[in-house]
């Protein structure tokens, strides 16, 4: 009757042991290589998101038929005149202008409309939450808030401004440091 | 059942204690992120607080033409960006009081001798779990305009310097942020 307790006692000893080895000696980490990487995909992707969601709002329908030119301000690192973030988010509102029937200008000076645009924010926010050995976590948050002045070339009034706001968030986790991404993106 | 489990020898007690205290731990180079530039938070810190030191400007603008130009120290790689944003709000700051900006009578040299940020990381941590950690962001911002008239003679000189402050808190790295604004 004893060994019999004893001997389901080390059955329940070893069965435990197995499944601490198992699971908690496990490690998922998400690395980054940089430089070569260059900016990882997450942080491309959802303030490519997030920018979309903000030009939901965007309507440009009073301006159809015009012609406008774009200037982008950003508060981004650079290393020559113009940031990648001002040259991608110019293009980008040269494309939604022309789809609503506005033209773009060849140069300032033919202009009818300036349109200026200040990002105060277009960037990532990365935060990583682990609580050991259960769950460990990357999110990242796009950003996206524009503030638009569009001006009357000839007078320099102020014809309309407009802010648009927007956020994306991606995350992803990993179950006791093994089981995982498992990715979601609001 | 339960009660047997623990009336074990000490020492195999002993040894999955210890695996219990070491295997948990996982020593990994931490995640260092990609190169993102300047990150969210730090330009909405930079954006408000320049935001906040042009209320301070008492010139006004209105029905004069005023040629603006911007020279800033910064902490960018390379001022341009900053200075043509700063122009940017001066703009739409002098359009919107009735002014116009352009090669006139009035001049406006703006300074920007010190626009950055400083983070404080701070952490109660037992086992490498943080029990409490916090980064808080401080932008600090200081402004010089000087307004001279046609003739050169210098109309006023105003400087502001309101910073910002943010600070993020988790609680055991899992909880949070909890967003603290000072």
């Amino acid at each position: 009757m004893k060994s019999k307790s004893l001997h389901r006692q080390l059955i329940g000893w070893s069965f435990l042991m197995v499944l601490i080895l198992f699971l908690a000696s496990s490690c998922a980490t998400k690395r980054y290589w940089g430089p070569s990487m260059g900016r990882s995909a997450d942080s491309q992707s959802t303030p490519a998101n997030a920018l979309e969601k903000a030009m939901k709002a965007a309507n440009f329908e009073a301006y159809k038929g015009k012609t406008l030119w774009v200037e982008v301000y950003t508060l981004t690192d650079r290393t020559g005149e113009e940031s990648a973030e001002e040259r991608f988010l110019r293009s980008w509102l040269a494309e939604k202008i022309s789809a609503q029937g506005a033209r773009m200008a060849q140069s300032k000076a033919q202009a009818d409309v300036l349109l200026d645009v200040k990002a105060r924010v277009f960037g990532v926010h990365q935060t990583r939450r682990d609580f050991i050995p259960l769950v460990y976590m990357e999110s990242t948050q796009g950003i996206v808030d524009l503030h638009l002045t569009f001006y009357e070339r000839e007078s320099g009034k102020i014809l309309q401004t407009e802010d648009l706001k927007g956020e994306a968030r991606y995350l992803e986790y990993y179950i006791l440091y093994m089981i995982g991404p498992f990715k979601s993106i609001e | 059942m339960g009660t047997h489990l623990f009336r074990c020898r000490p020492r195999i007690r002993t040894l999955l204690l210890l695996s219990l205290f070491l295997l948990p731990s996982c020593a990994t180079v931490d995640y260092l992120p990609p190169r993102q530039g300047t990150s969210a938070e730090l330009q909405a810190i930079l954006a408000q607080s320049l935001e906040g030191n042009l209320k301070e400007i008492g010139f006004d603008p209105a029905g004069k033409t005023v040629d603006i130009k911007v020279r800033a120290l910064g902490g960018h790689q390379t001022p341009q960006g900053l200075e043509k944003y700063v122009k940017s709000l001066l703009q739409e700051w002098t359009v919107r009081k009735g002014g116009k900006v352009g090669p006139g009578e009035w001049r406006m040299d703006v300074f920007l001798p010190v626009l950055g940020s400083s983070a404080t990381r701070r952490e109660l941590s037992y086992q490498n779990i943080p029990l409490y950690y916090s980064e808080r962001f401080r932008a600090t911002c200081q402004l010089v305009v000087v307004v001279r008239d046609g003739e050169g003679t210098v109309a006023g000189i105003w400087r502001a310097g309101k910073g910002g402050d943010l600070a993020d808190i988790y609680l055991m790295r899992i909880l949070g942020p909890f967003d603290k604004p000072f």
